[in-house]
């Protein structure tokens, strides 16, 4: 091979004046050329790359090292100069060194980014510069025997703030990249002189994309981004919630190699009772505020790590074609060692008090990051540039006698000197008379002391495929290994050797002479030996073979090559695979959420009422998988708890983090009767859904009342610090408490949620999740309802301390009794906004046409209308007669009246009369109307007829 | 009376008139469903077990050749060994390296040709013996009017038609292939033998045929050329195939030997 010097000076000049811009790798080419040069423009105003190629002026050298066999590894061995024409492919492995000035500490956190392409196969590594030594680095270098390569080496630094890296490897950018803002890349041109270009290393600068401009999703499609997340916000969010995993064994896990966590292994979570003054604010704050994402109250977060490393297995055989009939196959050893860590975070909602009849929400959602380290140890394939040339040695062999169809030598030359070579008849006589006597009945043999040679037609051992594939690499031929021996194989074409056709190779490498020797003549016999050719038939005879190569070499110097591209492929796919990151799982993760309540039966025993949701009588759940890109499950009665997921859980390719929320599916509540359901059996017609709701049935039995007590005292009061202590002391009394052994379970003293719970007291809200994320997390988050319907025993702060708030009710707040509500309303927007539900009676469901009770026809959305139209124009005295349904006088003979009754009757206590009056059901109320009033009505409306406006009827009251 | 002698002159005339007529036609026809046989077997199998009595130790008699327009009516020996001095006391006999009685699809024939070793050889001399006269297959007239090469070998009789006359490099001609070549091999075997032949024969000839080659020396081409085998080749006769005398033609080869052969007609003389 010819080898050259090329100034590698001038060439870095040349490259370095000309800065140019090369396009990016293919799979980097997400924004067209003019995209580069625009955000190239504008971030030149504020870095210059060149600066730093220029203070620390990186180059390429070409590094010859020898593959030790015995270490393992390459030695240090410095070529002297960059070669400029020297093959690139063929024979030789080539590694290169980027020596720049300065030392590695001065280029902390640098990376070099290398790109060795060949013709077909792209190939990107990082390098870390800080594992050289003296500012100096290593690069390897693929090689391809057919094609074309080059060498990208990229000096990136995080001193300037300018430019990212793009490791066009992977399909995402790794966060090492985001760090190294700053980079250019050079790449060392190497061109042949002449036509003939063998290999390619261009050095030129090469320009980085910042990757936050090609992100996919940032701040864009909130799908798209449900599947990925940007880098810096992964690491942020997987480093936070480590920060808060609690320092013990249930909260950070060693898994052993390769292992998950077990169906069994499950982690069972508590809400805490004894919210906090602020949590009680805060709650009411951001309740209905699905913005802020306060839902989750810090105390409700839970956090736990675990991390596992497996060998993960990978097949690995080299294959050395050392000559047909010894093709080597060698297990590679190594290993492919994965680090996986998963960061999960647990949120769920607070407690929440309701009443029977009314709706909640309870949510639970969890989340976890996965980083997955590989490092790959695996033996690298055998590399040689030599092959051994097996050399012919001939012994002699016992004497053989030769039978000739000609005459001896002594003939010839008794011809020659008789007749000059003619053979005339008379010459012929004469000499064979004189060379062989009289007698012509027993010829004398030539003897000769050597051996016949036998045909080399015994069976070979190699087969004929292993011989053609020889024969491609090596067309003059092929030493095959036969048994213990050696052979040699002609190629197809000999015409290209010449006169050395038929020999073995070793003739040509040798130059030793293969033809005529003056009267002598040599002919390759069948094995590819030289052989003297004796004439008449024979040939010399010495017993030969080809020597001197053991098993372990190669004999065909064109299969190195092949085999070292076939075997550095697959030791680099071994490697790519090993490093790449950890795909999500395709394991299915289940979710389920269930409720607890009381009812009461005939014989007033407790029944605990158990809803499972997805809606069903027993234990069901939800599926989701990273298979599934799209969650399709349209079923929408009772069966969809999942609110929102995200990560993994959209899809394969999703950086490795999962998120699933998950609620109620909802509740169907009927606009007439108040029945609720949780399925719609049939047609859902007058039946309204609150979404992601569970709404308690109004039989439902109070439950955790004594914990509502505390939390709507609280709610209730002006929040001063004496409330506080009051809510606190509330707490105290009921048994809430905090185990003192270990303040970071928040468990009440209330029974567990379990079936064996007689009643729905406790924790009756149980949400579970089943294989969560990447090590498969097993939660049960355990947290509870309060139901309330009747008069708190204590508290109430009113202003009148004289007030009895069991017996009456006092100055607002008024806790109500028995479920009821009292508002004000704006007679010009009766139901102002969309958080006030309308009545059923108000809504057009409540319309009753004329044709069913002419006398009690309705049409509350029309009434609605003339109300509003109306406004304050009702309380016009001048149309007093017109509006006003009832006037009350209260004397203070009727006010001692109303208290004497209110001691002894609750306020929604329905003590009158009951009549059907016109087809409908009407209450005469005893205390202004019948025998026994206690007070008098000065106007009192007519029982039995509506507000029938805008009906066939119209009626206008007329009773005084 | 003349009347009567004159009618019965006319009878006697007719009479042996168609007598000759039958004759003529009886004969004729003896020629054409009778034809001459231009070569006659005459089975050689009896001489073998003869002549093997008189082998001597090393070497046994395992054929016979005869070839047509020569004297060549001779044994054929295969050595037993090759690394101890065999002597052959016959006066005449051929050898075959491979000494197997079997009959291959390729049969090599060698003899020894020392007394007819010049560049325009004699035909027919009686002291000529093994292989001196397969040199006469060098003339075109001797060629035109012999054809036929009988083979006797394991208890049978076999007949050859030649197809290609000519020369060959010995190492060539695979002397010591112990086994029936393939039909590729044959296949190229004959399409060299007769792009080299002498003559052109008319004649059909494929890898389908066994062929029998005969080969001896000379030093048509020098003493330096003494690698330079002259060899016969033939194929044997197909079932039901006509042994008549076929065609031959002169090829441009031809041509050449003769340019060789009359560059030296002055030192050609007899003894």
């Amino acid at each position: 091979m010819k080898k050259h010097k090329l100034g590698i000076i001038g060439v870095v000049l040349v490259m370095v004046l000309g800065f140019i811009f090369l396009n990016m790798d293919a799979k980097a080419e997400e924004l067209t050329q003019e995209q580069i040069k625009a955000y190239l423009d504008e971030k030149s105003k504020t870095c210059n790359a060149g600066d730093l190629y220029d203070k620390y002026k990186p180059r390429l050298v070409r590094w010859c090292s020898k593959y030790d066999e015995t270490t393992k590894t390459y030695s240090d061995k410095e070529c002297a100069n960059f070669p400029t024409d020297e093959n690139l492919y063929g024979l030789g492995q080539y590694n290169f060194k980027i020596v720049f000035d300065g030392k590695a500490s001065d280029l902390k956190d640098a990376k070099f980014k290398v790109v060795a392409s060949t013709a077909v196969n792209p190939y990107t590594a990082i390098i870390d510069a800080s594992s050289g030594k003296n500012g100096t680095n290593i690069g390897y270098l693929l090689r391809d025997a057919d094609g074309l390569y080059s060498v990208t080496i990229g000096l990136v630094s995080s001193t300037d703030g300018c430019l990212g890296v793009n490791d066009s490897r992977y399909s995402t950018i790794t966060d090492e990249e985001y760090k190294y803002k700053g980079a250019f890349t050079v790449e060392l041109t190497n061109e042949k002189q002449g036509t003939e270009k063998k290999g390619n290393i261009t050095l030129n600068t090469y320009p980085i994309i910042d990757p936050d401009s090609f992100v996919p999703g940032t701040g864009a499609d909130p799908e798209t981004n449900k599947v990925t997340i940007s880098n810096s916000d992964f690491n942020k969010n997987f480093n936070e919630i480590v920060s808060h995993v609690p320092n013990d064994a249930t909260h950070k896990r060693n898994l052993g190699a390769g292992k998950k966590l077990t169906d069994t292994d499950t982690a069972e979570l508590y809400c805490r009772a004894n919210l906090s003054a602020e949590d009680i604010d805060n709650i009411s704050k951001y309740q209905n505020d699905p913005t802020t994402g306060k839902y989750y109250l810090d105390q409700n977060k839970d956090y736990y790590y675990a991390k596992s490393t497996e060998d993960v297995p990978y097949s690995l055989e080299y294959e050395y074609n050392y000559a047909p009939g010894n093709v080597v196959r060698s297990q590679a050893n190594g290993t492919c060692t994965r680090t996986c860590e998963e960061a999960l975070k647990v949120e769920y909602g607070p407690p929440v008090s309701s009443k029977a009849g009314l709706c909640f929400e309870y949510k639970v959602k969890v989340t976890s990051y996965v980083k997955c380290e590989s490092v790959a140890t695996y033996e690298k394939p055998k590399i040689t540039e030599e092959y051994c040339n097996p050399y012919p040695i001939c012994s002699n062999g016992s004497p053989t006698y030769i039978h000739q169809a000609g005459p001896k030598e002594e003939f010839d030359s008794c011809i020659q000197t008789c007749d000059g070579g003619k053979y005339s008849q008379k010459c012929s006589k004469k000499c064979y008379e004189k060379v062989y006597g009289t007698n012509t009945t027993n010829l004398p043999l030539n003897f000769n002391n050597q051996t016949f040679v036998t045909n080399m037609a015994q069976a070979y051992v190699y087969t004929s495929g292993e011989l053609d594939e020889c024969l491609r690499y090596n067309p003059n031929g092929c030493y095959v290994h036969v048994g213990d021996t050696i052979r040699w194989v002609n190629g197809p074409d000999q015409s290209s050797r010449g006169v050395y056709a038929n020999y073995g190779r070793w003739y040509q490498d040798t130059g030793y002479a293969v033809g005529n020797n003056g009267n002598k003549v040599y002919i390759p016999d069948s094995g590819g030996f030289k052989r003297r050719d004796y004439g008449n038939g024979y040939e010399c005879q010495d017993v030969c073979s080809w020597e001197g190569c053991s098993g372990d070499q190669y004999l065909n110097p064109g299969q190195i090559d092949a085999d070292l591209k076939i075997n550095t492929e697959k030791y680099n796919a071994a490697v790519t695979s090993c490093k790449a990151a950890a795909s999500c799982t395709e394991t299915t993760t289940e979710y389920a959420i269930a409720v607890k309540y009381d009812t009461k039966d005939k014989n007033d025993n407790t029944v605990v009422n158990k809803i499972y949701f997805p809606y069903s009588k027993s234990p069901t759940s939800e599926k989701l998988n990273s298979k599934k890109s799209d969650y399709t499950d349209n079923d929408d009665n009772g069966k969809k708890i999942v609110i929102d997921f995200a990560g993994c859980y959209r899809g394969n390719d999703a950086n490795r983090w999962y998120m699933t929320e998950w609620s109620f599916p909802g509740t169907w509540i009927h606009n007439k009767t108040g029945d609720i359901t949780y399925k719609i059996e049939g047609s859902d017609d007058g039946w309204e859904k609150q979404e992601k709701q569970f709404c308690s049935p109004l039989n439902a039995q109070n439950v955790n009342s004594a914990w509502w007590n505390c939390y709507e005292i609280y709610k209730a009061s002006n929040k001063t610090a004496s409330d506080v202590q009051t809510l606190n002391q509330c707490y105290n009394d009921i048994g809430v408490v905090i185990n003192s052994s270990d303040p970071t379970k928040k468990i009440a003293t209330y029974a567990r949620f379990d079936d064996s719970t007689s009643t729905s007291n406790g924790y009756n809200i149980q949400a579970q999740t089943k294989d969560f994320g990447y090590f498969g997390w097993n939660l049960k988050i355990n947290c509870f309802y309060a139901l309330n319907s009747t008069t708190p025993p204590d508290g109430g702060p009113g202003d009148d301390p004289a007030c009895d708030p069991k017996k009456e009710c006092c100055e607002p707040p008024c806790f109500g009794d028995e479920g009821y509500e009292v508002r004000s309303v704006d007679l010009e927007d009766l139901f102002p906004g969309e958080g006030r539900k309308i009545g059923f009676n108000w809504t057009s469901a409540a319309t009753l046409p004329a044709n069913k009770n002419e006398a009690y026809a309705m049409n509350p959305a029309k009434l609605l209308e003339v109300i509003e139209s109306r406004k304050d124009e009702i309380y016009d005295e001048d149309k007093e007669n017109m509006y006003l349904d009832y006037r009350f006088v209260l004397t203070p003979k009727d006010l001692r009246n109303i208290r004497a009754d209110n001691k002894t009757q609750k306020y929604t206590s329905y003590n009158g009369t009951f009549k059907v009056i016109n087809g409908v059901n009407v209450y005469s109320s005893d205390l202004f109307r019948e025998s026994g009033a206690i007070i008098t009505a000065q106007k009192k409306a007519v029982l039995g007829y509506n507000n029938t406006v805008g009906t066939a009827n119209s009626y206008e009251s007329t009773e005084k | 009376m003349p009347r009567k002698k004159a009618s019965k002159r006319k009878k006697i005339t007719l009479f042996i008139g168609i007598i000759l007529l039958v004759c003529f036609i009886l004969f004729g026809s003896m020629i054409l469903i009778f034809p001459k046989k231009i070569y006659q077997i005459e089975s050689r199998t009896e001489n073998i077990k003869e002549e093997r009595k008189k082998d001597e130790e090393g070497y046994k008699t395992f054929a016979w050749l005869r070839v047509q327009g020569t004297k060549i009516d001779t044994p054929i020996i295969g050595y037993e060994r090759n690394d101890v001095e065999t002597k052959v006391s016959k006066k005449d006999f051929l050898w075959n390296i491979i000494t197997k009685e079997k009959l291959y699809n390729k049969v090599n024939i060698m003899g020894h040709n020392i007394m007819n070793l010049s560049k325009n050889p004699e035909i027919g001399l009686d002291y000529f013996e093994r292989f001196e006269e397969l040199m006469a297959f060098i003339y075109p007239d001797f060629v035109k009017e012999n054809k036929y090469i009988q083979y006797t070998i394991d208890g049978k009789d076999y007949l050859y038609k030649i197809f290609a006359v000519g020369f060959e490099e010995r190492y060539d001609l695979k002397l010591y292939k112990d086994n029936n070549y393939t039909k590729k091999e044959l296949k190229s075997y004959i399409k060299k033998a007769k792009k080299n032949s002498l003559f052109e024969f008319d004649i059909d000839v494929d890898e389908n045929d066994k062929i029998i080659t005969l080969i001896t020396c000379t030093r048509m081409f020098g003493k330096e050329n003494s690698s330079i085998e002259f060899k016969v080749d033939a194929r044997m006769v197909r079932k039901n195939e006509r042994l008549h005398n076929y065609q031959v033609e002169e090829t441009d080869n031809y041509k050449e030997i003769e340019k060789i052969m009359k560059g030296d007609e002055v030192g050609n003389e007899k003894a």
